[in-house]
């Protein structure tokens, strides 16, 4: 190794130094000259080869261009980084990101796995029965016997002389307490069926949750207190309810609970009919006929049960404005929720 | 039921005012769903449930006001007629005869006829009253039948006596082949089930519903009996469905009607004949029946009361209460017997006197509890088969939306046009009573739903339509109609279009795709499409779905009689074989620590061939190192000979104990082509 071929040699890696343009390069080159099996190394193992009065200016060359290119290095490296975080993004923004799209569960099966959260959170197990049902279960189960003019309330389709759709989803407290003796804390949600003509609010086919729970001294306090806790926790924290008396065959003392309309706060509007309240769900304690049906003794036990209508509080709490979205199934619909 | 303000306040002190008045009562079980002010008027409409039939009249909703607004009650005493007198009726006049011949149907019935009766308008007190209360003014006859409903609550007919064969009034059984004219001018055939009022010849009236028209009381009557009954509420039930009418009389009699109220009203009518009409009572009322009916005890413990309501109550706050309604209470200690009163004929047991002391109390003083519940998880056998189903629906929902599905919810009833397709007509399970034929029939497949929701969304120009609903079927069967679970797909339009790459429009290997995926992921591991006829699918697209040999639904291309005009793709499977067959839990597998070899191999096999063949031959050599054969891509074009197509495969190599040498796969390749050459005429690329 001569000065004059070290010097080339620098002449050479600068050059090659200013064409590393990629970090990538940079460190190619740095690897080249500087590292372990590099050139400059290469160059200090030869030292020994030399003349002896070689040695020292060569290596002393050899150690000053080693410094140089270390600090060219670092120095091209700096310039890369900072030309790398001041060039201008390659990547239009404006475009468009490309997902595959997650379909959308039905608005219905929403609120229905919502609602059985909220139960399943207070010691309730979700039930399913059959939309197929017998006029025992249907009707006379729940102290509704033939010729009761409550049968009007519950007006359903026959299949045949046994068998029905049935119109409302107590049909399933009747087969749990027939399966099981209490204490039994259950909801059902399910389908229900009425012949009623289709409009804006009303459709033949549609859905409620059924909840039933009997023990040794269930009261209506807790009755009560259930769905009070329930409105809260669906509706809201600061939502308002009221339990008003009213008629079921299958319970006694009965009630029906109404929010207080968001739209008005109780004063009256088009939303709650001028009412104040909308009505979302009607409930009792199990009157006894039921559970001499089922062969529950009523002086050992009690219960309450209640049922809801799943569109209608679907409705309220989204602002639907028509029953039918839910069954016509339009995209645009489907993919609000 | 309408009630003006100014006619309930003939009976009851009301010092409220009407809104406070309305909320009382809907807060007392009687909501008042309209108040309407006409001028000075004030109109209060409120919805009475079944149970409480005596407040279907303003003396009825006056009793209730009073109770719960601790007013006084003003009811006015009507002379109760005394049938021990007798009064011989005038020289040349067959006196009343009526008889009840069906003595289940009818328990009390009163008959009393009036002559000198002047037909005409009623005065403008009674108009103004009825047309208040929402019922139209006909003739003063007619009229005070109405008023006395109205106010009392009883149902009355008039009958023009003259046009009744002979002065009697049989109550009866119609037998089979009679009819009767209604007055709504209807000819109506009678059976059986029907009770009505006849006289010698023929029924005149359908008892408690409506009356014959031959006997309508008309400008042209001057001799009138007036009906006063009770009928049974079951069998004016039947007899109005039998016929299809109803009525104002029905529907209270169906509802329940008071033996004693039908003396009481009877007279009052009486009083207003005279009165408005100028008639004239011949004879003496005649009176058949029942003249009260026994009402037993309750009895009830006020600690009952307290537990069913929980709330803390004493005997005597629970003795007020059943006063403030009327009951006749007598104490012993805890326990308290009661006599509810005659109108309160829905108060049959103690659960029914807890009711009315809640609803007096006020609802809203019984406080919010929150139950500890402790039900033993061994409670409900058919529970647990439930959850586990319910848990693999839910992860089936899960699934199904991440492979971008929406939800549907469609109808589960259809028309037999449309569903004929669908299934057999012999197990199609029909209704008796629908309401249309467009929805007459319980579906035998999710098809026809998915189908229009397709249709209707793709008349509103969606690109891409990508559906699933889980919801049942029904078949009839031998001994009854059943119920399945079912999974419905539904595909058509564009694959996920974005602007960086074409867009390929849905075809079938995205719907056998998704099915794969489902399957896959809940661990099924063999499943098997197969071509299979079809009516709802097109030919060559129909395909039978297996899963570990257990047949489990179909899919394909919807069929050309279907109004699309661009292809659908349809599924449907059988959820409970789904749920059977899905793997509950996954077995883990160790990762393997040896790197695998990847080759590629490119085939061109004849047409006919199915792509399928490739890999089964190769999977067939039963070389364990071959752990998977996978296509990834598939040609046509000027490089693969005519007559055949081309198809390229990854083949991945590995052996979970050692590292492959590039020579001994070298060797299974080899083998590999010379398998395909000698079994398939496969040429190689």
């Amino acid at each position: 190794m001569t000065p004059e071929q070290l010097l080339k040699l620098k002449e050479e890696a600068l050059a090659e130094l200013g064409q590393a343009g990629t970090p990538e390069r940079l460190e190619q080159f740095r690897v080249k000259y500087l590292g372990r099996k590099g050139a400059l190394h290469q160059i200090t193992q030869a030292l020994p080869s030399l003349a002896l009065e070689d040695r020292r200016p060569i290596g002393r060359l050899a150690n000053e261009l080693k410094q140089l290119l270390a600090q060219a290095v670092e120095r091209r490296s700096a310039e890369l980084d900072q030309a790398r975080q001041a060039a201008p993004s390659a990547i239009d923004l404006s475009l468009p990101g490309i997902a595959q799209p997650t379909g959308h569960l039905h608005v219905l099966t929403q609120v229905i796995e919502e609602i059985g959260e909220i139960f399943l959170s207070l010691g309730y197990r979700i039930v399913e029965g059959p939309e197929l049902e017998t006029d025992w279960y249907n009707f006379e189960a729940l102290n509704i016997p033939k010729d009761h003019p409550s049968r009007d309330t519950f007006s359903t389709f026959y299949v045949d002389d046994q068998y029905l759709l049935r119109s409302q989803t107590s049909t399933v407290q009747i087969r749990v307490m027939e399966e099981a003796r209490p204490p039994l804390a259950i909801i059902a949600p399910g389908k229900v069926f009425r012949p009623d003509a289709v409009d804006a609010n009303h459709a033949f086919m549609f859905h409620q949750i059924e909840g039933l729970y009997v023990d040794r001294n269930v009261t209506f306090a807790q009755l009560k207190g259930t769905l009070a806790l329930f409105c809260r926790r669906f509706f809201g924290p600061e939502t308002k309810t009221r339990f008003r008396p009213h008629y079921f065959p299958f319970t006694e003392p009965s009630a029906e609970v109404d929010l207080q309309c968001t739209r008005c706060g109780g004063q009256g509007c088009r939303v709650c009919s001028q009412k104040g309240w909308l009505e979302i769900l009607g409930a009792g304690l199990v009157h006894p006929n039921v559970f001499r049906a089922v062969k529950i003794d009523p002086r050992r036990w009690s219960g309450f049960a209640f049922g809801m209508g799943v569109e209608r509080i679907a409705m309220l709490r989204y602002g639907i404005n028509d029953i039918r979205h839910f069954f016509t199934n339009d995209l645009r619909f489907l993919h609000q929720f | 039921m309408r009630y003006p303000l100014s006619w309930l306040k003939e009976y009851v002190d009301i010092r409220l005012s009407p809104e406070a008045l309305a909320e009382r009562l809907t807060m007392a079980g009687f909501e008042v769903t309209r108040l309407e002010r006409e001028g000075s008027e004030v109109v209060f409409e409120v919805e009475v449930t079944p149970n409480r039939a005596d407040v279907l009249s303003m003396i009825g909703l006056a009793r209730e006001i009073a109770a719960i607004t601790q007013a006084k009650l003003k009811l006015p005493r009507f002379t109760s007629h005394d049938s021990r007198v007798t009064k011989r009726a005038p020289q040349g006049i067959t006196p009343l005869r009526v008889t009840i011949k069906d003595r289940r149907g009818c328990r009390r019935y009163i008959g009393r006829v009036f002559a000198s009766v002047h037909v005409g308008p009623s005065p403008q007190w009674m108009a103004d009253r009825l047309a208040l209360a929402g019922v139209r003014s006909i003739n003063n006859v007619v009229d005070v039948t109405n008023y006395v409903l109205l106010e009392m609550g009883q149902p009355l007919h008039a009958f023009d006596a003259d046009r009744l064969d002979g002065d009697q009034i049989i109550v009866r059984r119609a037998r089979q082949g009679e009819t009767l004219m209604t007055i709504d001018g209807a000819p109506r055939a009678l059976s059986p089930e029907i009770l009505v009022i006849a006289d010698r010849q023929a029924p005149c009236a359908l008892a408690g519903i409506m009356g014959g028209q031959a006997s309508e009381v008309s400008p042209t009557t001057t001799r009138v009996i007036l009906e006063s009954a009770a009928f049974d509420p079951a069998i004016v039930r039947r007899g109005s469905r039998a016929v299809g009418l109803a009525s104002e009389s029905s529907y209270r009699f169906e509802r329940g009607v008071d033996v004693d109220g039908v003396a009481v009203a009877s007279n009052r009518a009486a009083g207003l004949f005279i009165e408005v009409c100028g008639a004239q009572e011949i004879g003496v009322p005649r009176d058949v029946g029942q003249r009260s009916a026994a009402r037993s005890a309750i009895s009830v413990d006020a600690s009952l009361v307290s537990h069913r309501l929980g709330v803390p109550m004493t005997v005597a706050e629970v003795a007020r209460r059943l006063a403030q309604v009327g009951c006749r209470v007598r104490r012993a200690g805890k326990r308290i017997t009661v006599r509810p009163p005659q109108h309160r004929r829905d108060l049959h047991g103690p659960e029914d006197l807890i009711e009315d002391i809640a609803r007096l109390m006020g609802y809203r003083l019984i406080p919010e509890t929150v139950p500890a519940i402790a039900v033993p998880a061994v409670a409900l056998p058919s529970a647990a088969a439930g959850d586990r189903a319910r848990q693999t629906v839910r992860q089936l929902r899960l699934a199904l939306t991440g492979l971008g599905f929406d939800e549907v919810i469609t109808y589960a009833l259809g028309d037999p046009e449309l569903h004929q397709w669908f299934g057999s007509s012999k197990t199609t399970v029909r209704l008796r009573n629908p309401l249309s034929s467009e929805f007459s029939l319980l579906r035998q497949s999710l098809v026809p739903g998915l189908l229009r929701a397709v249709q209707h969304n793709l008349n509103w120009r969606a690109q891409t339509v990508r559906l699933f609903e889980l919801g049942a079927v029904y078949q009839q069967e031998e001994l009854r109609p059943v119920e399945r679970p079912r999974l419905g797909l539904a595909m058509s339009g564009l694959r996920h279009a974005h602007w960086q790459s074409p867009h390929p429009p849905i075809d079938f290997f995205d719907l056998k795709g998704a099915l794969e995926a489902l399957f896959t992921r809940f661990g099924i591991a063999e499943y098997e499409f197969r071509q299979a006829p079809s009516p709802f699918l097109e030919p060559g697209m129909q395909v039978d779905i297996r899963l570990q040999g257990v047949p489990a639904g179909t899919c394909g291309q919807l069929a050309h009689q279907f109004d699309v005009r661009q292809p659908v793709f349809v599924a449907e499977v059988d959820v409970a074989v789904l749920v059977d067959q899905a793997k509950p839990l996954p077995a883990f597998q160790d990762l393997v620590r040896f790197p695998p070899i990847l080759r590629d191999l490119a085939v061109a096999i004849k047409q006919d061939v199915p792509a399928g063949a490739v890999i089964s031959l190769i999977q067939g050599l039963g070389d364990r190192r071959i752990h998977e054969v996978k296509l990834f891509d598939y040609y046509t074009g000027a490089q693969i000979p005519a007559g055949h197509k081309g198809f390229a495969y990854t083949i991945e190599f590995r052996d979970p104990n050692r590292t492959l040498t590039d020579e001994e796969v070298n060797t299974v390749m080899d083998q590999i082509r010379a398998l395909l050459t000698a079994r398939l005429a496969a040429q190689l690329r």
